[in-house]
């Protein structure tokens, strides 16, 4: 069991954090975000050095936003870690980027990415998709720990 | 004369006004040194000052040259220089981050002054950095002057950290243009450098100019995003606290930001362009040019009417390229019409020995003489935003194209008349891959 559903968005544009918290406060999403703002603190929070008592305030997510373009360490690097530990390996991950680049799609699909997103221009599109991957991966999916 | 409570509601009406009218001048301005004047102007008058500058520091680190301002006697802007020293303002302001405030310079024992600002009579200052790009030291400092001794207020602060970093946005918005412009001059040099080792470099700068698009897209995406997001958000939730004004201020918002990512997907198809290593091969143009002309109806609508000749011969092209090149021609020949007159475009083809020339024909305004070799230049336009709305890189990119494709472009045109843009491309009608298509499809 990975606690509550409990999201973690990685990301370290301070704009594009509030943009998306708004958008979950506006979809009526009232599930813990929890936000890290560079590679190595989401390492630290996924990682198993950690006792109970901070697992009970920095649950396991449901689900992981993330950002490739990420100061410390690249959102490559965390999904590639994020796969190589037993706790965290089937956590759906979706990443959530400005690129567009076929490049980097490959990629992140090669690391074992769930999805890919591009962030939209439009804070309407934003908000379309904020429900979306509520509906989907919360609501919908049947992940590996229930 | 300054109220300093929290309740300072003209006050706070007048400051939200200045940024809101600044944030959207910034994004229209392509020149700097209007956008820190006009930045000075505005500021000041937000703060009931008719004194301000920027300052900008320079490489080496500890000299701020005065790079804008208004209300100051000649010999100070562009020409006066501070020292960032431990004994001054902005040395502190600089070290710390934080707001300087002076509120009377005579009687103050911290910090020394430059003589020019006693030389213009100024009394007090605050100070406000203008942070740099991460990891970056900071631009300078915007300095609010008064020539009476007064107090800036936590609210005065407030607006100018705000104020400040809208500037910080813009100036790297400059200097992210700047890298594009250097990047563009570079490369025509690099690529000669090369010819001797062509094969391996040339994939090597390939790789390098991507990765270097790829930041000019998601660095110049990620501030229009907040923009355009927070101004929506205004708009959609705050509508009633904003008042008409405020909205049709934050709707501008919305609006420069549209204009800028299409400003930004422009530029990234035109110096994709630049370097594009086409594939020739056998297209037919009709289906290209059906696409462009459903497009240019969106956008125009029952404005116009827009005619595909049966016969448009086969050319050898590369297939996005050319669509890229018919859309942006019909698209502007669908746009340029005469006001009150309903649009009348012609998609056609005449053939030239073993070339084909695609032409796209209108009844618009048409285009003077001494403006139609100019117009396929980038960021060339002869019309205002207001009239033909449009990023001045359409020409440009239907010129380039071409030219990767091996053809050519160019347009006859009489003012008042209509305009003939065309595209010559070579003929594919004899290919052995288009006679064998035209079999299989008759068979």
């Amino acid at each position: 069991m990975t606690g509550t559903s409990t999201i973690l968005l990685v990301e370290d544009n301070p704009d594009d954090i509030e943009l998306i918290e708004y958008a979950f406060e506006k979809a009526g999403i009232d599930r813990p975000l929890f936000v890290v703002q560079d590679g190595d603190a989401a390492v630290e929070y996924l990682g198993s050095s950690h006792d109970s008592a901070y697992r009970l305030q920095h649950p396991l997510p449901r689900l992981i936003l993330l950002d490739i373009k990420l100061p410390k360490r690249s959102g490559f690097d965390v999904l590639s870690f994020v796969r190589h530990q037993d706790r965290t390996k089937h956590i759906p991950v979706v990443m959530l980027t400005s690129s567009n680049q076929p490049g980097d799609i490959k990629h992140a699909y090669e690391l074992g990415a769930n999805s890919y997103l591009v962030k939209p221009v439009r804070q309407d599109a934003l908000l379309e998709m904020v429900r979306s991957l509520n509906m989907y991966w919360i609501t919908l999916n049947q992940g590996p720990y229930q | 004369m300054v109220d300093g409570t929290p309740g300072g509601h003209q006050e706070l009406l007048r400051q939200q006004t200045a940024l809101a009218q600044f944030g959207e001048m910034a994004l229209m301005s392509d020149d700097l040194d209007e956008i820190l004047t006009e930045a000075c102007r505005l500021a000041g008058e937000a703060l009931g000052t008719d004194l301000a500058k920027v300052v900008e520091l320079q490489l080496d680190g500890k000299t701020l040259l005065v790079r804008a301002g208004v209300g100051w006697k000649p010999g100070v802007v562009g020409v006066a220089t501070i020292m960032a020293a431990d004994d001054t303002s902005e040395g502190h302001a600089l070290r710390t981050g934080e707001p300087m405030i002076s509120p009377d310079i005579t009687t103050e024992t911290r910090f020394r002054y430059p003589a020019f600002l006693t030389d213009n009579g100024v009394k007090a200052v605050a100070n406000v950095i203008i942070i740099g790009r991460q990891g970056k030291p900071p631009f300078g400092i915007l300095q609010i002057d008064s020539r009476e001794a007064r107090e800036f207020s936590a609210n005065d602060t407030a607006f100018l950290r705000s104020y400040a970093n809208i500037l910080a946005a813009t100036v790297d918005r400059f200097r992210v243009i700047d890298e594009v412009r250097q990047e563009e001059r570079r490369l025509p040099e690099a690529l000669e450098v090369q010819v001797a080792d062509r094969t391996g470099a040339l994939g090597k700068s390939n790789a390098q100019l991507d990765a270097f698009a790829y930041t000019i897209s998601h660095d110049l995406r990620a501030p229009l995003r907040a923009m355009e997001g927070f101004a929506r958000i205004l708009l959609d939730d705050f509508g009633d606290q904003l008042g008409t004004k405020g909205e049709r201020f934050a709707n501008r918002i919305v609006l420069a930001a549209e204009r800028m990512e299409k400003l930004i997907n422009d530029l990234l198809a035109y110096s994709r362009l630049q370097r594009y290593d086409a594939k020739l091969r056998v297209v037919d143009p009709t289906p290209l040019a059906l696409k462009s002309a459903d497009e240019a109806r969106a956008e125009q609508g029952s404005k116009v009417t827009i005619e595909i000749s049966a016969t448009l011969p086969p050319v050898l092209a590369e297939p996005v390229v050319l669509g890229q090149v018919l859309s942006n021609l019909v698209s502007n020949a669908a746009k340029f019409r005469k006001p009150e007159e309903h649009g009348q475009v012609r998609i056609s083809a005449s053939r030239e020995g073993d070339r084909v020339r695609l032409w796209v024909e209108d009844n618009g305004i048409g285009i003077a003489p001494e403006h139609q070799a100019g117009i396929f230049n980038v960021f060339e336009r002869l019309h205002g935003e207001e009239t033909y709305p449009g990023t001045g890189i359409g020409l440009a990119i239907v010129k380039k194209g071409a030219e990767c494709m091996g053809g050519s472009s160019g347009v006859e045109s009489t003012l008042g008349v209509g305009s003939r843009f065309w595209v010559e491309l070579a003929s594919a009608a004899n290919t052995a891959e288009w006679v064998e298509r035209q079999e299989k499809s008759s068979a």
